[in-house]
């Protein structure tokens, strides 16, 4: 690809149950804290499973808090990118459910409302009306996927001179029908603990947050004078078609993802440095991924490693904050560990704690219900 | 690029219902064959989920969070009913759930210009998907074309 075509990184944002600002977030992953909590509410509303990991001291109307999370984390990443300037803003949101407490309270008969304010796009209305910049919106509904189909159609937005700027990202605020929904589902950990990749895994455990990113071309980053953080390559997407929740055992959907990558980009796969995987810590989809990463990369075998027992799994804003830690681990060059994790069960390489070492590729990997395998590409810019 | 539209319109109990009505009917249809990972399914709705959302949280009320109904919650998700066409047709190629009141006729082609590139695509079925509640069941107005 041209070097004009080249999407770069510029600014990063983030609000999610154990940080809300880029660099506590950044440290935070290199500890063994994880935000899970036992919540009270959750208790006395006769949950089966009460831990989650929730944003706390973040005061808004709680119909509106995926928008509010949103503005707090775009604030960041726009202030990092200094776009201010700068014109025809695109946004590119991903979410699972909008802003599920106003469709519970639709379902209590609280209030009377309008769903459709609540949607993604309602979040997305919104934010145009805050930041009129924002020439053109699309708000994408693919689960646990949404934030890289968001950075998927910020790449091409900026590829086709749409936009100038592509603010992208991910949000989904706590949703008691999502906490319901994986319980009855049995996807759960029961323990309350989230072991990704382990052996004694047990299930997931349910986060909330946003995830931004300030995207440009590499050209206009540079013409500006803007920091460049990181390259966003490219991004593959399939689908499994087989089960409306449960991954193909084959993993052949994922398989197609990072083979679309390899091949699209003339990389081997001895170039990847950093798998940033879904790792949710459910028995099924770990093993789908795992196995999926031990066929593609039989001779090298990557660091692979999950930031879900940390900060829960945020559903549709998990790939936008994983690709923010993507970025970052380039940043940094390092690749931060994945907590909890003791006993192998796969042939994978999977860090207990964080590695300094060499950071040039990273794939960020994002799977969801509906059968959605998503993979993101970053690299370090020079 | 022209685009043919069809028209769909049904009414059922549940968004699962009025999703498997619409595959019947356009498994009906002869000489519609989709290329699994050169296809592509671009799903466009305001409210796909809104419903399932809120009926699944009544059913938890009703039944406490420990025994509501599994099977109404896939379908809280917006992108069920693109993922249920995937399934019926073997569509293994990008899959996408966007939400907005109307189609932008000009981002789809553009976007389905680009996946065609991409990912060598065939075709790809597009369906413009609105749900409405009428005396207590879900009426659908579906517009469907075949990208080509």
């Amino acid at each position: 690809m041209q070097v004009t075509n080249k999407i770069a990184v510029t600014g990063l944002g983030v609000v999610c149950a154990i940080a809300n600002t880029i660099n506590d977030f950044w440290n935070a992953l290199q500890t063994e804290n994880s935000s899970i909590k036992n919540w009270d509410d959750l208790k006395h509303a006769d949950f089966k499973y009460i831990h989650a990991c929730r944003v706390t001291d973040f005061e808004c109307d709680p119909l509106h808090r995926g928008f509010h999370f949103s503005v707090a984390a775009i604030e960041q990443a726009i202030t990092q990118a200094n776009c201010k300037s700068t014109q025809k803003w695109g946004l590119f949101l991903g979410t699972t459910m909008g802003e599920s407490a106003a469709f519970e309270a639709m379902a209590e008969k609280r209030q009377t409302l309008n769903p459709e304010e609540y949607t993604g796009f309602g979040i997305c209305k919104r934010l145009v009306k805050k930041y009129p910049k924002i020439k053109i919106f699309q708000c994408f509904a693919t689960a646990c996927a949404a934030g890289n189909y968001a950075l998927k159609a910020g790449i091409e937005a900026l590829q086709k001179d749409e936009v100038s700027i592509a603010i992208v990202g991910g949000v989904d605020p706590f949703s008691r029908i999502a906490m319901t929904g994986f319980s009855r589902s049995r996807a759960m950990s029961a323990s309350g603990i989230c072991k990704p990749f382990d052996v004694h895994r047990d299930g997931m455990v349910l986060g909330e947050g946003a995830g931004f990113l300030v995207l440009e071309k590499v050209q206009n980053a540079t013409q500006r004078n803007a920091n460049i953080l990181a390259v966003l390559e490219d991004c593959a997407l399939s689908c499994d078609a087989y089960h409306p929740t449960a991954p193909k055992p084959d993993s052949s959907g994922i398989i197609d993802c990072f083979t679309q990558l390899l091949n699209k980009n003339n990389l081997n796969p001895t170039e990847i440095d950093w798998i940033s995987a879904h790792g949710t810590g459910t028995k099924l989809s770990d093993q789908s991924e795992a196995q999926a990463i031990a066929k593609v990369f039989t001779t090298h075998k990557p660091y692979v490693s999950s930031i879900k027992p940390k900060i829960g799994h945020t559903l549709g804003a998990a790939t936008a904050i994983e690709a923010i830690v993507s970025v970052l681990s380039i940043q940094h060059q390092t690749i931060p560990h994945t907590i909890n994790y003791k006993d192998a069960e796969f042939d994978i390489l999977i860090p207990k704690k964080p590695v300094l070492t060499k950071v040039n590729k990273v794939l960020n990997c994002g799977y969801a219900f509906g059968g959605l395998n998503s993979i993101t590409l970053f690299s370090s810019w020079n | 690029m022209e685009l043919k539209w069809n028209t769909f319109e049904t009414i059922g109990d549940s968004e699962a219902d009025i999703a498997a009505q619409f595959v019947t009917f356009i498994k009906a249809k002869k000489n519609l064959k989709f290329y699994k990972n050169q296809s592509a399914v671009y799903f466009i709705s305001t409210n796909a989920g809104n419903f399932s959302s809120i009926a699944f949280w009544e059913n938890a009320l009703k039944h406490s969070p420990r025994f509501a109904n599994p099977g109404i919650f896939p379908w809280t998700l917006a992108n069920a009913t693109s993922g249920y066409i995937a399934r019926q047709f073997g569509i293994t190629g990008p899959n996408y759930t966007i939400i907005e009141p109307c189609l932008n006729r000009e981002q789809l082609i553009s976007n389905y210009k680009t996946d065609k590139l991409k990912y060598q695509l065939k075709n790809a079925i597009c369906v413009q998907w609105e749900i409405k509640v009428v005396k207590n069941l879900l009426s659908v107005l579906a517009k469907w074309t075949i990208l080509q």
